[in-house]
């Protein structure tokens, strides 16, 4: 008898009562773990990105409106002949594991950066040469590529990691990719397959009121927004469209903000046929994208006439995208030789050519649905004026090969992440077009390359907005992509947090955490 | 000494299958998947890359976790739904398959084992997907560091169990299959001597029933294996099937990681199959001749 009660005893202590996760913080979830903690071997990896932004700074960052902000670096000055610029760091920041920063880390981070094969971080060393460091927390880089002085200091918003973590290559597996020590304003505490867990730091570079957070890995959007509605979670990054209006009603705050991301439909010019400007103006008019906008995503975004997004200074808003119209599409057909008809309805040439592409569609795991909604509907638009498509799903990897390396495609549906300075040169410049490079559509315009070397080599801002804008109209007259919209991302969030900022991107979503709080 | 010949045989027979399985999904990955393929395609690749399956060592990594460490814990889910689903289903049919077999015509107990019977046919995917927002709300732990109560500690794993025990078909099979069994054997003449002789039967017939129900129990366990699989998809958001599928769908392709799930199911059914047979020629001096 006294064994049963000291086992019942035993077995109550053992239970624990069950309380809200996040009492002191708050919790979000993840649709994958971070392949690593380190912000310099991370590529494409959002779900890093957004760790990185707790765990590490940079010696500037971007603000909510975009513009330079000084982080790590105290002051910073230009040589008078602006080949130099030196950065004096803010003296007592620590690491989370307790060690200074110092220049040496700086350096430490530019070489591992030079060493890597991120292809975003490399653009830094087309601009700087190695940095010399000039006393514990002041050091220089020379500059190389003459650029304005904002966007120099654009190029300096890496992440700073410290230096006795990087005497190793980097890799998935070293140890700061695998227990990150940084100056965010978060340290890492713990991880499990499913959960990650990170606590206030007290690395000096500021104060932030959220105790903690907690990351939860759920690959499932359903167990996600159960999870919500449970108040298990607090945050969710990303919701379908079509969720949003039930999640509000439900009582969730809905914080929409700019995807930073850019739909299309890439035209291959090595197709004769797409070398027509005829051709490829008909394809965009005759693709009723506000329909699709409205019906797929349900107005959560916005069609677009170029690849610069709004906000950015080359945007021009006079600069309106082609409106749906399948009688001019025609027209513009016919005036391209398509003028007669087959026994499909399909329009074909004097020589019998039926006007007929391939459209290369990589499966998309995330909303996979949405766009293969907005596909079906460029078909029966495509059908509409003419023009037949024969959809081409293929796995991303596939996908990635026949287009970027061997060029074997007609038309593709993707998605790029506008380019943070609004940089277009890879994208469109002749020089760009070979095997693996981002000129993937072969697209050759003396005009366009003209524009985007003087834009390119300005040192003088307002001649670059106004190369920029230029650019901007000429594109969407040229058509090189089918430009198709913009989307807004929605995250949904327990409205016990507050504060929680409209003007972040999917890289920066906690930019401003510091300025987040928990309503009591 | 027949009995140890017949397990050393069954112990070779199941070496055969397991390296002929092994190298035949090892060339299917190899012919599938070969630009990917991080080994060398050879005989001592081969051999050497199966030496580090069995030992867990040197298996690579998948982002910045070990194989190793990702293996282990979803195999210790998988493994957990199906083990635990195996043994509810069989405590539940053989209770419910006896009492159908010897109270035939009552019709409480007949109603009980029509309706599981009936219920198991669903689809067990149906079932996990209809039951999984009662158990995000009521049952789902999502960090052990926080206080969690006993009651939803049992049904955070307890749910699941049941759901794959009850789905596909699984639990009405083996109720009726006892219930065959059982009213088979009770016609044998052995046990109607017992009964002649006043002596209870239920130890004739359940000794009997073993082998037929450790038979259908061994048989079962792939398709519960497969059944785990969905389940702890939909309910864990971790396990063996989330990372097949991520190591499948990685730039480049994972190949490792997925070779070594792969063959690590081929070592589970192999010896769950050997398992099957050394128990049955223990229990079974005819499977012994």
């Amino acid at each position: 008898m006294k064994f049963i009660f000291l086992l019942s005893l035993f077995i109550i202590s053992s239970c624990r009562i069950y309380s809200q996760p996040g009492g002191g913080g708050f919790s979000y979830c993840e649709e994958k773990a971070p392949r690593t903690f380190d912000p310099i071997t991370s590529v494409d990896d959002q779900a890093n990105d957004r760790i990185a932004t707790l765990l590490y700074n940079g010696m500037f960052e971007l603000n909510m409106d975009r513009q330079v902000e000084k982080k790590l670096a105290e002051s910073y000055r230009f040589s008078d002949d602006n080949k130099k610029v030196t950065i004096k760091l803010k003296e007592g920041i620590k690491w989370s594991d307790g060690g200074e920063l110092t220049a040496k880390d700086v350096l430490a981070t530019f070489n591992s950066i030079r060493n890597s094969s991120n292809q975003y971080l490399l653009r830094v060393t087309d601009i700087f040469k190695e940095p010399v460091i000039e006393g514990a927390y002041q050091i220089t880089f020379p500059i190389i590529k003459a650029l304005p002085e904002d966007l120099i200091l654009k190029k300096l918003i890496f992440k700073i990691l410290p230096q006795y973590k990087l005497n190793q290559p980097l890799s998935p597996q070293s140890e700061i990719a695998r227990k990150p020590v940084g100056t965010g304003y978060y340290k890492f505490e713990r991880r499990e397959p499913t959960l990650l867990e990170l606590k206030r730091s007290d690395s000096n570079v500021g104060s932030t009121k959220i105790d903690r957070i907690k990351v939860y890995i759920m690959p499932d959007y359903g167990t996600q927004k159960e999870s919500l509605i449970n108040k298990d979670v607090d945050l969710l990054i990303e919701v379908p469209p079509t969720e949003i209006k039930y999640l509000e009603a439900s009582g969730f705050d809905i914080c929409p903000y700019n995807s930073y991301e850019f739909s299309f439909i890439a035209i291959n010019f090595n197709n004769k046929l797409l070398q027509l400007k005829n051709v490829r103006q008909a394809l965009t008019i005759g693709y009723n994208r506000r329909n699709v906008l409205e019906k797929v995503y349900q107005r959560q975004g916005e069609v677009i006439s170029g690849p610069f997004p709004r906000g950015s200074a080359y945007f021009l808003e006079e600069i309106k995208p082609f409106e749906y119209n399948p009688k001019s599409a025609k027209k513009l057909l016919s005036e391209a030789g398509f003028t007669k008809t087959n026994s499909e309805g399909f329009l074909v040439n004097t020589n019998g050519d039926e006007l007929k592409f391939t459209l290369s569609v990589p499966k998309n795991r995330k909303w996979d649905d949405y766009q293969s909604k907005a596909v079906k509907q460029f078909v029966t638009d495509m059908k509409e004026i003419g023009v037949k498509i024969i959809i081409g799903d293929m796995e991303f990897e596939n996908y990635l090969e026949n287009i970027k390396y061997k060029h074997d495609y007609d038309l593709a549906y993707g998605t790029l992440v506008f380019d943070d300075v609004g940089n277009v040169y890879p994208l469109f410049h002749s020089s760009n077009s070979k095997p693996g490079q981002e000129n993937f559509i072969t697209y050759n315009n003396p005009e366009v390359d003209q524009l985007l070397k003087q834009q390119n080599e300005s040192m003088d801002e307002s001649q670059k907005i106004n190369l920029g804008r230029r650019l901007h109209k000429l594109l969407k007259e040229e058509c090189p992509y089918v430009f198709l919209w913009s989307l807004e991302n929605n995250a949904v969030v327990n409205p016990r947090i507050r504060n929680v900022h409209y003007k972040m991107t999917p890289f920066t979503f906690f930019g401003h955490i510091n300025e987040w709080y928990i309503k009591e | 000494m027949r009995l140890l010949k017949n397990i050393v045989k069954e112990i070779l027979y199941a070496g055969i299958i397991f390296l002929g399985a092994t190298l035949l999904v090892y060339l299917l990955v190899s012919f599938t998947m070969h630009s990917e393929l991080q080994i060398n395609k050879t005989k001592v690749s081969y051999l050497s890359w199966l030496v580090s399956i069995i030992t867990g060592n040197s298996l690579g990594y998948s982002g910045n976790w070990e194989i190793r460490d990702l293996l282990k814990d979803s195999f210790r889910l998988t493994m957990s739904l199906s083990l635990g689903a195996i043994l509810s289903s069989t405590i539940i049919s053989a209770v419910l398959g006896f009492l159908w077999a010897y109270y035939n015509n009552s019709k409480i107990v007949r109603f009980i084992a029509n309706t599981f019977s009936i219920s198991s046919a669903l689809p067990v995917f149906l079932i996990a997907i209809f039951i999984r927002p009662f158990w995000v709300a009521n049952f789902q732990i999502l960090d052990w560091n926080t206080d969690v109560s006993l009651f939803r500690q049992a049904g955070y794993y307890l749910i699941p169990v049941f759901i794959l025990s009850f789905g596909d078909g699984t639990m009405g099979e083996m109720i009726k299959f006892i219930k065959d069994s059982v009213q088979n054997i009770s016609t044998e003449n052995y046990v109607k001597v017992a009964i002649a002789r006043n002596v209870s039967p239920f130890y004739h017939i359940g000794r009997s029933a073993v082998l037929p129900i450790t038979s259908i129990i061994f048989s079962k366990f792939p398709f519960i294996l497969g059944g785990a699989m969905l389940i702890e998809f939909i309910y864990f958001g971790r396990g063996v099937s989330v990372l097949a599928f991520e190591a499948i769908n990685e730039s480049p392709r994972n190949v490792d990681m997925f070779l070594a799930i792969c063959m690590y199911f081929v070592i589970i059914v192999t010896i769950s199959n050997l398992a099957r047979k050394v128990l049955l020629s223990i229990m079974d001096p005819r499977v012994r001749e």
